[in-house]
């Protein structure tokens, strides 16, 4: 069963049938190649392809896409919905033939399982997952129509030829797995690594795309279908499966706020005038400098504007780690508005200016102590005394420094010398320097 | 007088030059790190961070001249002795001090009254200088992975993936700068608590004097009281 009854053999007569002109869709196409940066020659192919797409699909072959909602606010979905007019989003999940969305599908229930269990079971379809895993409670902190989430996702992704992790939760676990964690809520990529390490996949897994961000962004979203669908391909990716041209430059990279940055204009307050004039936020706890995304570039809600557009620092939402668990954006960049994430020791976060000040006033405090002990000790009027002879080589005399004769040698100068000394000290105005030897006399 | 002199032969001309390098590119690191840290006040970050990175270079440079000299210039390995050596003898375990890990701790914690009888430098003192090029080294590229963020030069790109990510990296370089600060305190308190002595020899190249070691039999010969000399003939 599909979501989605595809009555028309022309593609042209589809777009009618939703009320779009083809003039809109080319627009969208332009839109794509812009997205995908390729140059505007490229229009026609991604038509074609689209088309290709759709009239495949008229014979039984539209490529069936699976949308998992794991542990998610549905905040992605909900980004993807409103993405562009003329309805990037409409067209882009039709072309692609939506088998299952809880949000999105008119069916529910059981009917809807079925389509899914009849999608996985022909295989060659796109996954797309929203939302963490949780393997907390054996795997019951996350259950939906009666199954684990966990089992899920092993049975869905068995067939699937690529997987696409829409949002951080998915990537990373977001916001479900920063400390303490409780429900163990995991990326959807480790944890079908774990899966595949520890032997319960009998399959290889297929191809895994990252698309982080807190929701995901609808314009990468719809760029790495489209690609997908055009080129049979994904996008060059990170080390992180982050598509490269989307999250190798950092948001403080290309932040139009960026001048006042280098000028040193910020806003240390909200509600002041240097927030009127638009300075920069770092000093309110901006992350631009760390993480890894375009926005400043893509924008969001249709290109009208972005977190810092709309003067809020970013919060560093596409920070990623998904091999390592507890490092994600939520576990680093939290608290917000601080220049620094919290330093955690066992179950305390401090933030690390604290520690190092407390250490700082710790060591002058231990050292204004050492010094009240020097004077104390009378060593501040020309130091302690020196010792006559090393201590080890008092208790060691057989392995005194030096050969045996040069020890007894050195002692017998010593003496000498101290008796000299000594001498000295008692008449401390008649102090000369023609007794040092030879080595020390001279200036 | 119970400190030993303090000749020139113990702090040649070049270690008085990468010390004062190594003073004025701390402290404008030190400076202009906590202002990118938090810019505490407006208009100078770009200059900050210019002046950041020139003098974190600056830093690591200097750092590298002084280990090469310390093979190339020679120094007196002995206080109190103007006998000259390879000046990477100071650094390293001397005859004279054999054995004084425990007595230099004593030493500092009141336990034990007199000054061990040592080398120019204390045990702990050693590993402390030993310590400090590594530190600049580390601080060195922890700065520069946070430097060519989007550049993304192989290694660095792989420490701050070793580390967990640029915030950890961040926090880590925030640290070390702490581990400076806090050496530099714990140094001029050490440095000064007995005399400006040292302190006149490193910056100005000013020897004063005091008792007199002999590195042959590693004990204090004698006096050499130049100051009161000088003071004497002055009057005279």
């Amino acid at each position: 069963m599909t979501t989605k009854e595809i009555c028309s053999t022309s593609f042209d007569e589809l777009l009618e049938q939703r009320g779009i002109k083809r003039r809109d869709f080319l627009k969208l196409c332009a839109g794509i190649a812009a997205t995908l940066g390729l140059s505007q020659t490229m229009i026609p192919r991604i038509a074609h392809a689209l088309e290709e797409s759709v009239i495949g699909a008229t014979s039984g072959n539209l490529k069936p896409a699976l949308w998992l909602e794991l542990s998610s606010c549905s905040g992605c979905t909900e980004s993807f919905a409103q993405s562009d007019s003329p309805n990037i989003a409409t067209v882009i999940l039709e072309l692609l033939s939506l088998n299952y969305s809880e949000a999105l599908c008119a069916g529910a229930g059981w009917s809807l399982e079925l389509a899914k269990e009849q999608t996985i079971d022909a295989g060659g379809y796109l996954l797309i997952i929203e939302g963490s895993l949780m393997e907390g409670w054996d795997g019951n902190a996350l259950v939906i129509a009666e199954e684990k989430g966990t089992e899920i996702v092993e049975h869905a992704a068995s067939h699937a030829d690529a997987i696409i992790c829409v949002g951080s939760c998915s990537v990373d676990g977001g916001w479900q797995s920063a400390y303490p964690n409780p429900s163990g809520a995991i990326g959807i990529p480790l944890y079908l690594n774990n899966a595949k390490a520890a032997g319960r996949l009998d399959y290889d897994l297929p191809p895994i795309v990252n698309l982080p961000h807190c929701p995901a962004n609808p314009e990468h979203v719809a760029a790495v279908v489209v690609e997908y669908l055009l080129l049979k391909r994904f996008p060059e990716l990170t080390n992180e499966n982050k598509p490269a041209m989307m999250f190798s430059q950092t948001i403080h990279d290309n932040c139009p706020r960026r001048g006042h940055f280098e000028n040193g204009e910020f806003v240390y307050e909200f509600g002041t005038e240097a927030e009127v004039k638009r300075f920069c936020l770092y000093p309110v706890g901006c992350k631009g400098p760390e993480t890894k995304s375009n926005c400043p570039v893509v924008r969001w809600n249709r290109r009208n504007g972005w977190c810092i557009d709309s003067g809020a620092p970013c919060i560093g939402c596409a920070t990623t780690n998904p091999r390592r668990p507890g490092f994600n954006w939520v576990d680093m960049n939290a608290p917000f508005r601080s220049h620094l994430r919290n330093v955690a020791i066992g179950d305390f976060n401090i933030p690390p200016a604290f520690i190092a000040y407390g250490v700082a006033g710790a060591l002058v405090l231990g050292l204004v102590i050492h010094g009240f002990g020097m004077k104390a000790s009378g060593r501040l009027k020309g130091g302690a005394p020196y010792e006559r002879e090393r201590k080890w080589d008092t208790n060691h005399p057989e392995r005194a420094i030096g050969p045996a004769k040069a020890a007894e040698k050195a002692a017998e100068k010593a003496a000498a010398a101290k008796d000299k000394d000594d001498a000295k000290s008692k008449d401390k105005n008649k102090s000369k320097k023609g007794d040092s030897s030879k080595k020390g006399g001279g200036k | 007088m119970a400190h030993l002199a303090h000749y020139k032969e113990a702090h040649p001309v070049p270690f008085v030059i990468t010390h004062w390098i190594n003073l004025i590119a701390m402290i404008l690191l030190v400076f202009t790190g906590f202002y990118i840290h938090f810019p505490f006040f407006e208009g100078w970050m770009g200059v900050a961070r210019g002046v950041h990175v020139f003098c974190g270079f600056t830093l690591f440079l200097n750092c590298l001249l002084r280990i090469i000299l310390a093979f190339v210039v020679k120094s007196a390995a002995h206080a109190g002795c103007r006998k000259v050596e390879p000046d990477y003898k100071s650094f390293l375990p001397q005859r004279d001090n054999r054995h004084q890990f425990g007595a230099w701790i004593k030493y500092y914690l009141f336990v034990k009254k007199e000054h061990p009888l040592g080398a120019k430098f204390g045990v702990l003192q050693k590993i402390s200088y030993l310590i400090v090029p590594l530190l600049i080294t580390i601080v060195f590229i922890t700065g520069l992975c946070l430097w060519g963020v989007t550049y993304e030069l192989a290694p660095f790109a792989a420490l701050n993936e070793l580390v967990g990510g640029l915030m950890i990296m961040r926090i880590i370089h925030y640290y070390l700068m702490w581990v400076f600060i806090l050496f530099t305190f714990v140094h001029v308190y050490l440095a000064t608590i007995g005399g400006l002595g040292p302190a006149k020899l490193m910056f100005l190249h000013k020897e004063s004097g005091g008792l007199v070691y002999d590195p042959e039999c590693c004990n204090i010969v004698g006096e050499d009281c130049m100051d009161e000399e000088d003071k004497k003939s002055k009057k005279d």
